[in-house]
């Protein structure tokens, strides 16, 4: 009988070496998972850009970059925009954004006061997120930058003076 | 036999969930790397000024958060709190790297100014409030920064802008 188990402990131990996946299945189904995440990334910035339209495209004055501002065509608050810099003629790549807005019944005026310096004048709107520096590695072999500048023309471009306010709640970040 | 084969086939089901955990830290490795980095690389932050409104309801309070791996130096944020409560507990309403000279004015119980000489904001936002329900309470944040073009770039003697060394 101990021969008996003997013999079926080493026949379990083969079966456990010998059904072990090989690296390779490992690597194969990180690097799927990984792709995955990225396609469905891209599939969400392609949507996304379905949904919106350029309201403004500027050229920088030594060509090399342009501001374009967008906003939604259909779908979701046709008051929000986004303002994005990009090497100059290429489409925009949505999660590189310098201003995310809302409530901006009228686009805000888009500038570029001298190559690199792009300026942003807005009367009524309210700004959700802002970067004021952006920077590409594709434009003047990755030593260019822009500097953004926002001004807004009134006290309480968002909170309105006497009116209601129109900006959404925010949860601390 | 029995034994043999209901060994392969818990051996199989161990295999199969290694398998789908590789192909689940693949799928949500990006997210995962960022809590981690968050996790092991916690940034400390220290109140270095508090400047209560007006009408004394709120404090407007900048904070510096190091940078745990000293890659991109120090981080300068605005939060907005209620009055003499913790900065933590507040709201970001501005965060900004290489800050020189921050300055916070109440220009009104409801109008925060955020002035600075140099900064390289990473976020801003020009609204705030500590109830959505209570909107008459919300303040509105400006930036003022006091060069009248650059405020974070330099021109360099070839004419480019670029940040500073």
């Amino acid at each position: 009988l101990e021969a008996k188990d003997l013999t079926i402990s080493q026949e379990l131990s083969h079966l456990e070496r010998r059904s072990k996946p090989p690296l390779i299945a490992f690597v194969s189904l990180f690097l799927l998972g990984l792709l995955i995440s990225t396609a469905a990334e891209s599939l969400r910035d392609y949507t996304g850009l379905w949904n919106k339209r350029e309201e403004a495209r500027v050229t920088s004055p030594d060509g090399l970059v342009d501001a374009v501002l967008l906003r939604p065509i259909r779908y979701g608050d046709r008051s929000r925009i986004s303002l994005h810099v990009v090497p100059h003629g290429e489409p925009v790549e949505l999660s590189d954004v310098m201003v995310d807005g809302s409530s901006f019944e009228v686009a805000p005026a888009i500038v570029w006061a001298r190559p690199q310096l792009l300026l942003m004048t807005y009367d009524a709107g309210c700004i959700d997120d802002l970067k004021t520096v952006w920077h590409s590695y594709w434009v003047n072999g990755g030593r260019y930058y822009v500097e953004l500048r926002a001004t807004a023309s009134s006290m309480f471009p968002c909170l309105g003076v006497g009116s209601k306010p129109s900006f959404s709640a925010r949860t601390p970040r | 036999m029995s034994r043999t084969s209901s060994a392969a086939r818990g051996s199989s089901l161990k295999n199969g969930l290694v398998l789908l955990a590789v192909f689940l830290v693949g799928l949500f490795g990006q997210g995962l790397a960022k809590g981690l980095w968050a996790i092991v690389l916690e940034a400390e932050t220290r109140e270095v000024g508090r400047v209560p409104a007006p009408d004394a309801s709120e404090d407007a309070v900048i904070l510096i958060e190091n940078d745990p791996i000293g890659a991109w130096g120090p981080s300068w944020q605005v939060r907005i709190v209620r009055h003499g409560t913790a900065a933590n507990k507040g709201i970001k309403v501005f965060s900004a790297r290489g800050m020189v000279n921050s300055k916070l004015v109440w220009n009104g119980p409801r109008l925060l100014e955020v002035g600075y000489d140099r900064a390289r904001i990473d976020y801003f936002t020009n609204a705030w409030t500590p109830d959505p329900h209570r909107l008459a309470t919300a303040v509105e944040i400006r930036l003022a920064p006091s060069a009248p073009e650059f405020s974070y770039l330099r021109i360099g003697s070839n004419g480019s802008a670029d940040p500073p060394e």
